[in-house]
C-alpha cells in the first residue's frame, strides 16, 4: 500500500492517504463558517485518530487562525500529560504529525486515570462542561451581544475504547455535543469497528443535522500489532510526564537524559505550600482520614481551584508532584512548572492514579524510600 | 560518580557542537539518518572504557527495561527474525519514544526551535552513544541490576510493610483495622501488589463473618459483642459471594502474573506455584456454576490465607535486608573496609614496610578495589559511614593527644596522618563526604558543648577533658574546611573544585558552625570565615568579621589554653568586656527593631497573599523525603496526621536548647533569667496549673505558643520581650 503509515519508526514522513485529505477538506473547506464545523473523530484503538485529528487540525488552520481543540482520550492526550480532558485553543501548526505536544490547555479537568471506565459519570460530565464552556466562548450564535468574540471550529478527539461501557460513554458524548461532522475510522478487523451507519442515533430521529464521513485506517494492512501498542502505551506516557515536569527548568538548561532530569527535579527548590490552607481530595479511592499524607507522599496530583458551585467540576491549572510533606511544619512541598501567578489560585489537590514514572524516583545516591529493592519477584 | 549534590555537570561529547539556529526539519533528517545503522553493532562490543561515568545508570536501565519490552513484543510475531533485525527493531522502538519526549519536551507552549535543535540532537547523542554500547560501564553492572530490580512500592520504608504485616495477622482486632486501612491508602497509590490487596479483602471479609467474630470474641468479649451489633445485616449469602470474589481475584491475579504462556492452563499455572485446588475450584463453581456454599468459601478463605502467608508474606519479610540488626552488621563492615584502606595506604606512605609484604602493584588494585566497595557502602548507607570514620578519627586525635601532649603538637601520630589520608582518597571520589563529615562534626560539638554544661555543674573536674574533645573537634572541622577548599576533581573533563558546591549547602554550614562555635573558639571561627571566602561572598566575610569583632573582646576570656591567669585580673577583664558587650547588644537591638518594622515576616512567608512560595533554599533530595541541611540522602518524613503530641514538645525543646546555646553558658542564663521574671514578663494566670508540668509533659502545643518556660513556670512572651531577654541574657554573661 502506498499509503502506508509506520508508526514504530519515529519518523515524521507520514503519509496521509488520499482519502484522509480529502476528508479533511471537504470538512473544512464545505461547511459554514458559522456556526462553525464541530468535528468529532471516532473509531477503534490504534486506527489513527489522533493523526488525523492532527492532520485536520493544520487543514483547519489554513481557513481559520485558531481551532479549538477537544481531547477526551484520557489515556493518550494530545497537549496535556494523561489523565486529563483538555480544552485547548490552537493557533498554530503541528509540524510533527507523528507525535503530541505539551500545550497549555485553555481549561481542563483531571480525571486521575487513563480510562474512563474509573468512573464514567464523572468522565462524562467533565467532557460535556468542556463543551459548554466551548459552546458558550466559541460558538455563540447570539451575535449582536457578543461581537468580540470569534466563532472558531471544534476537534473532540475520543478514545479508543469502543465497547462495552465505552461505547456507551461514546454514545452519550456524541448526543449530547451533536458534532457537526463525526469521522469514524474504520479498521480491517470488522469484529472491533463501531457500528456501520448513525449508531448514535435512536431510531426515527432525525438525520441531517451531522454529516458522518467513514474513511479507513491506514494501517489496515498492519497485523499483530496490538500488542505492541499496548506495551508502548505506559512508556509513552511516563515519558509524557517527564516531559511535562521538564518544563519546570528553563529551556536552555542542560538537561539532556532522564537521569539528568530526574537529578534535576530532587534538586529543584519546590514550593511549598500551608496544609491547612489546601484540600486534599482522592478522586477514584477512599483514603482513611488519618493516613492521607502516606497516600499523597511522592504522587503526582492534579492541581485545581475549589469551585463554588459544584463538588465535581473543578477546574485544573496542571500537575504537580507532592515530593515532601512536613508535618511540623504544616507544609506540603510540591514541584510543579505551573507559573506561580496560576498557581496562587490553587487550593486542591486531585489525587488520582496517574503513577509517578519510576526512573524520577531513582536518582543515584537519591534513590526515593518508594523504590524498593528487594521485593520478591512474585508480588 | 556523578555527584549527587547536583555540581554542575555538563554533557561533554564531541559530536555535539550544538548550533542553536539550525531548523528543525534538517534536524529530524539527520536524526532520521542516524536511526537505522545499516549494521547494528554485534552485542560483543560492550566493554569497559574510561570514559564510562558518563552512562547513566537509570538511563541504561530504561533502555533494557524498553529493549526486554520491544524483545518481548517482537518476538512472538517475528520469531523467524535474526538477532541483527530484533536489534535492529530494538533500536527504532526506543528511537521512537525519545523522540516522543524531545518534540513533546520542545512543542510546549511557545517554543523557540533552536531549543530543539539543541536538546533534541544531546539527546540523540547521548542516546546514540547509548545503543552503541561503547560505554557501557563494566564496574557499573552490579549496580545497575540493583537499580534494575527496584520496583515502586506503597510503603516508604521495611518497617512500615512489617507493621502491616505483623498486624495483619494478629489477634487484636484493633492492630488488624489499623493494617487494613493502611492497605487501603496503600491501595491508593495504585502500585499495590495484589497478593496484599486479596490478603486485605479476605481478612476484611473474615472480619464480617460472625464465625470468625465469635471465634474473636471469646478473646477479646467487650470488642465481640460491639461488632457482633454492626454486622449482623450480612446474609449468608452475600457473605458467601464476598469470599468466592476476593478467592477469584487471588487466583487470577496471582496466576496471570506467573503464567506467562497462555497455553499452559489455570489448573497447571496454579499447581506450579503450590496453589490449593481447592481455590482453582472455587474460582471455577463461581463463575461458572453454582454459588459455592458459605461453610466451603469460608474453609478456603482461611486456607487461602495460609497460602498466602507462605508464598508471600513468609519469604518477603525473609528477603528484606538488614533486618533487626541492619545498623551494626553494616557498621561493621564499614569498620572493616575503613581500617582496610587505611591500612593500604599506610603501607604504600613507608615503601620500605610494603616492599615486605606485598608487591607495590598488587596494594595499588587492592586500595582501589577497597576504595570502589567503600564508596559504595557511602552512598548507600552515608550516615552510618560517617558516623564510623568520625569515630575513626577522633578515636586517632585522641591517642595522638595523648602521646604527644600539648606543648610538642608538631610530631603528630602518623595513625592520624593515615585517616586523614583516608578521608581525602574517599573525598577525592565523593567530595559530599566532607560536608557530611562537618556536619557530623558540628553536630558533635553541639552535644559536646550541651554535655560539658551539664558535667560543668555537677562535676567540675570533667570540664578539661570535655572541652579538649571540643578543641579536637573544631580543629578537626578546620582540618575538614580547609580539604573543601582546595577540593579539586577532573570530572567530565572538567575541573572541579570547591568553587561548585552549591551556596545553600555551604550557608547553612556556616549557619550551623556560627550556632554551635562558643565566642572563644577561635578556630571554629577561623573555619566559619574560611566558609565565607569559599562562598565567595565579600560582604558575608565583612559581616562576619564584624561579629567577631563584637565577640573579640569577649574571645579575651581565659579559656583552657592558659587557665592560670589572676583571679583580680580575670574579673576585671570580665567586668570591662561585659560593658562593652553590653553597649554594643544595645546598639544591635535598636537596629534589629528597626530592621523588624521595617520588614516584617521574613521567615516562613506563610502569612500574607501568597499561598504558594518557592523554597528559598533547597538541598537536594529523594522524592518522597525532606531535605537534610546537607546532603542528599533526605530525611524520612512522619506522614501521620496528628504528630504535634509528642513531637511539637520536643521541637520545642530542641529550640530551648538551640537558644540556650546560643547564650553560650546555660547556669547563669537559668539561675538569672528571675531576675527578668518580674521586670519584663507578666505571669499569665491560666497557665499557673500547667507550672507543676514538666518540659516533657506538655501536652497541648497550642498552649504553649508564644510562650516560654521560665522558672518551670510559661510566660507570655512577645517578640520584644524575647530580644529583651535575649541581649540580657548576653549580657549577663
Amino acid at each position: 500500500m502506498s499509503s502506508f503509515l509506520e508508526l514504530e519508526n519515529s519518523s515524521p514522513n507520514i503519509f496521509i492517504p488520499e482519502e484522509w485529505s480529502e476528508a479533511a477538506e471537504s470538512i473544512v473547506f464545505d461547511s459554514p463558517t458559522s456556526p462553525p464545523p464541530v468535528v468529532l473523530i471516532c473509531g477503534a484503538k490504534n486506527c489513527g485518530k489522533s493523526t488525523f485529528s492532527r492532520h485536520l487540525l493544520n487543514v483547519f488552520l489554513r481557513r481559520y487562525k485558531k481551532v479549538v481543540y477537544l481531547d477526551s482520550d484520557v489515556g493518550q492526550p494530545e497537549f496535556t500529560p494523561p489523565g486529563f480532558l483538555s480544552l485547548t485553543v490552537v493557533d498554530r501548526l503541528i509540524p510533527d504529525l507523528s507525535t503530541p505536544c505539551l500545550k497549555t490547555p485553555e481549561r481542563c479537568f483531571f480525571f486521575g486515570d487513563i480510562s474512563s471506565k474509573r468512573d464514567p459519570k464523572a468522565y462524562l460530565s467533565y467532557a460535556n462542561t468542556l463543551y459548554d464552556y466551548y459552546h458558550k466562548e466559541y460558538n455563540s450564535f447570539n451575535k449582536t451581544e457578543e461581537l468580540a468574540k470569534i466563532e472558531l471550529p471544534l476537534i473532540v478527539n475520543t478514545p479508543g475504547w469502543v465497547k462495552g461501557i465505552g461505547y456507551e460513554i461514546l454514545v452519550d458524548m456524541l448526543k449530547y455535543i451533536a458534532p457537526s461532522h463525526v469521522v469514524k475510522i474504520n479498521i480491517s478487523a470488522e469484529s472491533k469497528n463501531l457500528p456501520a451507519g448513525e449508531f448514535w442515533l435512536e431510531e426515527e430521529e432525525n438525520y441531517g443535522t451531522t454529516s458522518l464521513i467513514e474513511i479507513r485506517s491506514a494501517r489496515q494492512d498492519e497485523f499483530n500489532r496490538s500488542i505492541l501498542v499496548q506495551k508502548d502505551t505506559s512508556l509513552m506516557r511516563d515519558l509524557r510526564i517527564m516531559a511535562y515536569f521538564r518544563q519546570c527548568f528553563p529551556r536552555d538548561c542542560n538537561i539532556t537524559t532522564i537521569k539528568e532530569l530526574a537529578n534535576a527535579l530532587a534538586s529543584h527548590p519546590p514550593y511549598q505550600v500551608p496544609i491547612s490552607s489546601i484540600k486534599i481530595r482522592h478522586l477514584h479511592c477512599q483514603v482513611p482520614s488519618d493516613q492521607i499524607f502516606y497516600s499523597l507522599n511522592a504522587t503526582i496530583v492534579g492541581l485545581a481551584t475549589c469551585s463554588n458551585n459544584s463538588e465535581n467540576s473543578s477546574w485544573c491549572v496542571g500537575l504537580g508532584i507532592v515530593r515532601g510533606i512536613d508535618t511540623f511544619k504544616g507544609l506540603l512541598y510540591v514541584i510543579t512548572p505551573v507559573p506561580h501567578g496560576t498557581l496562587e489560585k490553587v487550593d486542591l489537590l486531585l489525587q488520582g492514579f496517574i503513577q509517578i514514572p519510576s526512573c524520577l524516583l531513582q536518582v543515584k545516591g537519591c534513590i526515593s524510600p518508594y523504590m524498593c529493592a528487594n521485593i520478591l519477584p512474585t508480588s | 560518580m556523578s555527584s549527587r549534590i547536583g555540581f554542575p555537570l555538563s554533557f561533554h561529547s564531541s559530536q555535539s557542537p550544538a548550533s542553536s539556529s539550525q531548523p528543525p526539519v534538517f534536524l529530524l533528517q539527520l536524526r532520521r539518518f542516524s536511526i537505522d545503522p545499516p549494521y547494528p553493532p554485534p552485542p560483543a562490543v560492550i566493554s569497559a572504557t574510561p570514559t564510562s561515568d558518563r552512562v547513566s545508570p537509570t538511563l541504561l536501565t530504561t533502555v533494557c527495561c524498553s529493549s526486554t519490552v520491544a524483545t518481548s513484543c517482537y518476538s512472538t510475531p517475528l520469531q523467524t527474525e535474526t538477532h541483527g533485525a530484533r536489534r535492529r527493531n530494538i533500536l527504532r522502538h526506543r528511537n521512537h519514544e525519545l523522540h516522543i519526549l524531545n518534540s513533546s519536551v520542545d512543542n510546549f507552549g511557545l517554543i523557540q526551535q533552536d531549543l530543539t535543535a539543541k536538546l533534541g540532537k544531546r539527546l540523540w547523542v547521548s542516546m546514540d552513544s547509548l545503543l552503541g554500547f561503547e560505554e557501557v560501564p563494566g564496574e557499573n553492572e552490579e549496580e545497575n541490576l540493583s537499580t534494575y530490580s527496584r520496583k515502586l512500592v506503597p510503603w516508604s520504608t521495611w518497617n512500615e510493610w512489617l507493621f502491616v504485616s505483623q498486624s495483619l495477622f494478629s489477634d487484636s482486632p484493633d492492630s488488624v483495622a489499623a493494617a487494613l486501612s493502611r492497605i487501603s491508602t496503600w491501595r491508593s497509590k495504585g502500585c499495590l501488589p495484589v497478593v496484599i490487596e486479596v490478603t486485605a479483602s479476605i481478612i476484611e471479609i473474615q472480619q464480617k463473618d460472625p464465625y470468625f467474630i465469635k471465634n474473636q470474641s471469646m478473646d477479646a468479649s467487650v470488642r465481640g459483642t460491639e461488632n457482633q451489633l454492626n454486622l449482623v445485616s450480612l446474609s449468608e449469602e452475600a457473605l458467601a459471594m464476598l469470599y468466592c470474589m476476593a478467592i477469584m481475584r487471588l487466583v487470577n491475579g496471582v496466576v496471570e502474573k506467573t503464567r506467562k504462556k497462555t497455553e499452559v492452563s489455570i489448573a497447571v499455572a496454579a499447581d506450579a506455584i503450590g496453589l490449593p485446588r481447592l481455590l482453582i475450584d472455587i474460582r471455577h463453581e463461581g463463575s461458572h456454576r453454582e454459588l459455592p456454599a458459605l461453610q466451603m468459601v469460608r474453609h478456603a478463605s482461611a486456607k487461602a490465607l495460609c497460602w498466602l502467608k507462605s508464598y508471600y508474606w513468609e519469604p518477603q519479610e525473609k528477603a528484606i535486608p538488614f533486618q533487626g540488626d541492619i545498623s551494626t552488621s553494616i557498621r561493621k563492615e564499614i569498620k572493616s573496609k575503613l581500617r582496610g584502606l587505611a591500612f593500604n595506604l599506610e603501607m604504600k606512605q613507608n615503601p620500605q614496610l610494603e616492599s615486605a609484604v606485598v608487591k607495590p602493584k598488587r596494594l595499588k588494585t587492592k586500595t582501589g578495589k577497597t576504595l570502589k566497595v567503600l564508596i559504595q557502602l557511602y552512598s548507600t548507607f552515608s550516615s552510618e559511614f560517617v558516623s564510623v570514620l568520625l569515630e575513626f578519627l577522633l578515636k586517632a586525635m585522641r591517642s595522638s593527644d595523648l602521646a604527644f601532649p600539648k606543648n610538642s603538637k608538631k610530631s603528630s601520630s602518623s595513625v592520624l596522618d593515615g585517616w586523614k589520608l583516608t578521608v581525602a582518597k574517599i573525598s577525592n571520589k565523593e567530595p559530599e563526604l566532607l560536608l557530611d563529615l562537618l556536619e557530623a562534626v558540628l553536630e558533635k560539638i553541639k552535644t559536646q558543648v550541651a554535655l560539658e554544661y551539664e558535667s560543668q555543674y555537677f562535676l567540675p573536674s570533667d570540664h578539661k577533658m570535655e572541652s579538649c574533645q571540643v578543641a579536637q573537634l573544631s580543629s578537626l572541622f578546620a582540618w575538614l574546611v580547609d580539604k573543601l577548599n582546595g577540593i579539586k576533581l577532573k570530572r567530565k573533563g572538567e575541573v572541579f573544585s570547591g568553587k561548585h558546591i552549591p551556596k545553600g549547602v555551604l550557608m547553612e554550614l556556616l549557619r550551623k558552625c556560627l550556632l554551635v562555635s562558643a565566642p572563644w573558639n577561635k578556630r571554629l571561627l577561623d573555619s566559619a570565615t574560611n566558609l565565607a571566602q569559599l562562598l565567595d561572598d565579600d560582604s558575608l566575610v565583612k559581616k562576619l568579621n564584624k561579629l567577631f569583632f563584637v565577640n573579640a573582646p569577649i574571645s579575651s576570656i581565659p579559656d583552657e589554653e592558659n587557665p592560670n591567669h589572676s583571679a583580680s585580673e580575670d574579673s576585671f577583664n570580665q567586668a570591662e568586656s561585659l560593658r562593652e558587650a553590653s553597649r554594643k547588644l544595645e546598639t544591635i537591638k535598636l537596629r534589629k527593631r528597626k530592621n523588624n518594622l521595617a520588614s516584617n515576616p521574613v521567615d516562613g512567608n506563610v502569612g500574607g497573599s501568597s499561598r504558594w512560595t518557592v523554597v528559598s533554599s533547597w538541598t537536594p533530595c529523594p522524592i518522597g523525603m525532606l531535605p537534610r541541611s546537607i546532603g542528599c540522602s533526605g530525611r524520612p518524613s512522619v506522614l501521620d496526621l496528628n504528630p504535634e503530641n509528642e513531637p511539637t514538645s520536643e521541637e520545642l525543646r530542641s529550640k530551648e536548647k538551640c537558644e540556650l546555646n546560643n547564650s553560650s553558658q546555660k547556669r547563669e542564663a537559668s539561675s538569672d533569667i528571675h531576675h527578668l521574671d518580674n521586670s519584663i514578663v507578666k505571669k499569665m494566670k491560666d497557665t499557673n496549673d500547667k507550672s507543676q508540668l514538666e518540659t516533657e509533659d506538655v501536652e497541648s502545643p497550642e498552649g504553649i505558643k508564644g510562650r516560654l518556660l521560665i522558672g518551670g513556670i510559661w510566660k507570655n512572651v512577645g517578640e520584644e520581650e524575647l530580644s529583651a531577654i535575649q541581649s540580657a541574657v548576653r549580657i549577663l554573661i
